[in-house]
């Protein structure tokens, strides 16, 4: 996120200050790269939504007990909130969620696509549907590796800390969880066009 | 003499976390070294497939969490 004119650690402090505007700029600066990341680790766009609202209350109980103090890298903080969220959500589950069905996502998509051609929106959905089966089928190490770089923007030592490994570990895992993709493609013959 | 460069170390080039020396280093390697180059088009097809899109959560979950934060009573410190 560049080129803000407020960054993420002013509008911390301004809300700790008492300005709850700054958390409603906060939420809306990373809410979907926040929720991106959940949902390709929990491929389910209604527990995704649950799980963000746990990830953010929890969030703003912490910064309101005053126990933040990652000075400034609000997005790996919160990220590593919610990633940590979503393996509970997995441990808890006895078995791996499926993906959400095309009704209950039109649900939540009718609100965002209205302007949008009905084609284009379809393409759009099955490749992103056909990208979430192919990253579900990830072993789970190397799948957050691969959520967490890709969607959730952090680096690979913020990776590292968060999930309690070496870099070098860190990115073994995302090198094999990228071979592994591209076999799945290959052997699958899927065309992502 | 010349310098091996691994997958993790393309994979750190891919997503721009390569120190700017190390990355001209590689650079000058790629453009004499089809192989390495090759592997580093392979990483780059995996992101492009990957692409960027970012989902957003439905209005009324944004909602109900600024709404919860406005009511919480709980002081700050």
């Amino acid at each position: 996120m560049k080129n803000h004119v407020i960054s993420d650690k002013e509008l911390v402090k301004q809300y700790l200050q008492g300005n709850e505007a700054c958390l409603e700029m906060l939420i809306k600066r990373h809410k979907n790269k926040i929720f991106t990341t959940i949902l390709y680790i929990v491929n389910d766009h209604y527990i995704a939504e649950d799980i963000l609202q746990e990830t953010l209350i929890k969030a703003i109980r912490t910064l309101r007990k005053g126990k933040y103090n990652e000075e400034g890298k609000f997005l790996p903080w919160i990220v590593r909130i919610a990633r940590n969220m979503a393996i509970d959500h997995f441990r808890r589950s006895k078995r791996m969620p499926k993906i959400t069905s095309q009704d209950g996502k039109d649900i939540f998509r009718t609100f965002e696509v209205d302007d949008m051609n009905r084609e284009e929106t379809y393409v759009r959905d099955h490749r992103d549907d056909m990208i979430r089966e192919l990253i579900n089928q990830l072993p789970m190490e190397q799948k957050e590796v691969l959520v967490l770089r890709h969607y959730g923007n952090l680096s690979f030592k913020e990776i590292a800390a968060i999930t309690d490994v070496s870099i070098n570990t860190a990115l073994g895992r995302m090198r094999y969880a990228l071979n592994n993709m591209r076999k799945i493609i290959e052997e699958k013959s899927i065309s992502l066009q | 003499m010349v310098q091996d460069f691994t997958q993790e170390t393309l994979l750190l080039y891919a997503y721009n976390e390569l120190d700017p020396l190390m990355a001209t280093r590689l650079e000058q390697r790629l453009m004499i070294d089809p192989e390495l180059k090759a592997q580093l088009n392979e990483i780059q097809e995996c992101q492009s497939i990957l692409g960027t899109p970012e989902h957003a959560p439905h209005d009324t979950t944004i909602q109900i969490i600024l709404e919860e934060s406005g009511k919480s009573q709980l002081e700050i410190h």
